[in-house]
């Protein structure tokens, strides 16, 4: 089994909200000292996919559009082993446009493919926009199965099981198809081990240049700001518990939450 | 002079936070509690590889340098010290062999501490001989072909967990140091026991212990070296790991430090948060200026020491450099973890938070593995000798 696993470069997610800061003019978020990290769900991606070659067969490529220091996310993806790293490099850092990023990685995935499965997280973790894997799926002509949380093959058939609004389902699906993932407890991304931090930092990454992509004629971002949270704490008077529920009850009729 | 670390290093110091995340934080004041030795932590040692660090690639390991153990070392001791320790420990006693070694004894045991299968300790400490290592009383007497050995040890950091030990031994009691020699002592060998575990300060987890020898025989070919080798395996060894000491100690610093910034951040008194006072902001401006200076110099210590130190070349440097690192790395962790239990004021002098504990781990980095008066003769007479 051919694999691709698209990954994405986020600021760390986990950063003190203090830390976590706007460039209201650049419309961006601030990076400053912080971390990058690859992001979450396309950590959790990557772990299904190794999972299931580990259980099965296959060989694993992880591509990534951004700039440069994007390498250092493809540098962990081949620490946790994945086998091959594809580096669409960019000039610019990519923008919010989650249409033109999934074009330029269709591009990338049919220039190294064809590929069997082609996994995504289910949505990036900084812009939460869930769009890049459904729009590969469609520039390659390929089925989707999303919020996918384990791969499991018998004989030559694929099972995913997937979370629904629901519950959960398995469906059976053949390859080629992409592939989101959402994360759960068995799909826990793991650390890479000493000796394969040291084999990841001898392999060569295959770095192409996409150049600076023009600007997005698709979307733009009007404005960009954190919501404030004001929070107003009001003690209800009254001497019985039931008192003070009534005025809680008024006052929640009041403010429209019931 | 280069200051930034490489991508490798970069993703070896990411590892260990994250191992120091999720395997040992959250346990780590339960085991200061209980005081009972961590097997959950070697286990996340072993899946992660970590005990092959610095065993070289021809035995198995991954044989990174010097820097990059300390930066691991130093990640881990920002959420546990006794975590930290038992890593380092694993190097100190791993050296005399990988240090003096034959190549059938590194054959035998480095794979096994690569892999963690083997735990080690090093054995040098005892009752009447404890910076003077020269006073040494236990006896190695070669019967045949064996060695019987007779004395006792104390404070042994892993004793009693350990599977091989490396122990020093008076071999020619008229040569002084020169008559110490140094042996490899599997566990089960019979004479050897031990004796009683220390009820200590800090890093609790980490077992410390007394050795005790009576009459335990040890085939010739466990002698490390040549007779009279021990002194010298002994002080190449301690220049090699005190930059281990140096990162626990830095590692330890960093933790306190961290939460204190957090805390301040978060408390308010008079109205405003702690962070607003000048007062305070003087005291976390010095800790982290401490902190980085002590940084700077392990850094530089363990960089100096990798390159000086190939194929067991003593220096001069190394000798001074790991003593300069060791020093202020451990009086910078007593200075900054005292002062971030004062930061927290009443909080901190409670186990609900974790500076309490810093503070009684961070004792020890001034103790342990020479102390800082010793570390002080030894970088004095780099100059004067």
């Amino acid at each position: 089994m051919k694999i691709a696993v698209c990954i994405k470069q986020i600021m760390d997610p986990e950063i003190s909200p203090r830390d976590f800061k706007i460039d209201a003019d650049a419309k961006n978020a601030v990076l400053g000292k912080n971390p990058l990290v690859i992001s979450t769900f396309d950590e959790n991606a990557l772990e299904v996919a190794l999972q299931y070659v580990e259980k099965n067969s296959g060989e694993i490529t992880v591509f990534t559009y951004g700039v440069a220091k994007s390498e250092d996310a493809l540098r962990k993806a081949l620490a946790m082993k994945a086998d091959n790293a594809v580096l669409l490099e960019s000039t610019k850092e990519a923008g919010w446009d989650s249409y033109q990023t999934g074009k330029v990685l269709a591009e990338g995935l049919k220039k190294h493919g064809p590929f069997d499965l082609v996994f995504f997280g289910r949505q990036a973790g900084d812009s939460d926009a869930g769009i890049v894997g459904a729009v590969v799926a469609e520039e390659l002509g390929l089925p989707l199965v999303s919020f996918v949380t384990t791969i499991n093959q018998k004989d030559d058939k694929v099972f995913f099981d997937r979370v629904t609004d629901e519950g959960r389902e398995r469906v059976e699906a053949s390859p080629p198809l992409a592939v989101t993932v959402t994360n759960d407890e068995g799909n826990t991304p793991r650390i890479p081990k000493v000796k394969d931090i040291m084999m990841a930092n001898r392999k060569q990454i295959s770095k192409e240049s996409v150049g600076e992509l023009p600007a997005s004629d698709f979307m733009e971002i009007i404005s960009l700001d954190i919501p404030s949270s004001d929070v107003v704490c009001e003690f209800l008077d009254g001497n019985e518990p039931a008192d003070k529920v009534n005025r809680l009850v008024e006052k929640l009729k009041e403010s429209k939450v019931l | 002079m280069q200051f930034g670390l490489t991508q490798e290093q970069e993703m070896f110091r990411q590892m260990a936070a994250d191992v120091a995340k999720t395997a040992i934080a959250p346990k780590a004041a339960e085991v200061d509690q209980t005081g009972e030795f961590p097997w959950h932590v070697v286990d996340a040692y072993r899946q992660q590889d970590i005990y092959s660090l610095t065993v070289p690639e021809e035995y198995g390991g991954a044989g990174v340098d010097l820097l990059t153990f300390c930066i691991v070392v130093e990640e881990i001791a920002k959420v546990d010290a006794t975590a930290a320790i038992i890593l380092a420990v694993q190097e100190l006693g791993l050296l005399p062999i990988l240090l003096g070694g034959s190549e059938e004894q590194k054959r035998k045991y480095l794979p096994g501490f690569g892999s963690g299968e083997l735990i080690a300790a090093f054995g040098l400490t005892e009752p009447e001989a404890g910076s003077d290592v020269s006073s040494l009383k236990m006896k190695a007497v070669r019967k045949g072909d064996k060695y019987v050995l007779n004395g006792t040890k104390v404070f042994i950091t892993n004793g009693g967990i350990a599977d091989v030990y490396s122990i020093f031994a008076v071999t020619d009691s008229e040569a002084k140091h020169r008559g110490i020699s140094a042996f490899i002592v599997e566990k089960d060998t019979p004479g050897f026991s031990i004796g009683k575990i220390e009820d200590k300060m800090g890093i609790r987890g980490s077992q410390t212990a007394e050795l005790i020898f009576e009459n335990c025989e040890v085939p010739v070919e466990n002698l490390i070296g040549q007779e009279g080798d021990g002194f010298k395996l002994a002080m190449m060894t301690l220049d090699r790991t005190r930059p281990g000491v140096a990162a626990q100690a830095v590692g330890i610093a960093q933790g306190a430090f961290d939460y204190a910034v957090q805390y301040v951040q978060d408390r308010k008194q008079f109205g405003k948060p702690l962070a607003a006072f000048q007062g305070l902001q003087f005291m976390l401006a010095d800790m982290a200026t401490q902190i980085e200076s002590a940084r700077q110099l392990l850094y530089k210590a363990a960089s100096l020491i990798e390159a000086e130190g190939k194929d067991g070349k003593i220096s001069p440097y190394i000798n001074r450099y790991a003593a300069m690192a060791k020093l202020h790395a451990a009086e910078t962790a007593m200075k900054v973890t005292t002062d971030a239990v004062q930061i927290l004021g009443g909080y901190g002098y409670i186990k609900d938070h974790p500076v309490e504990r810093m503070m009684r781990d961070a004792k020890i980095t001034q103790i342990y593995e020479g102390t800082s008066q010793i570390q002080k003769i030894v970088i004095a007479r780099s100059y004067l000798d």
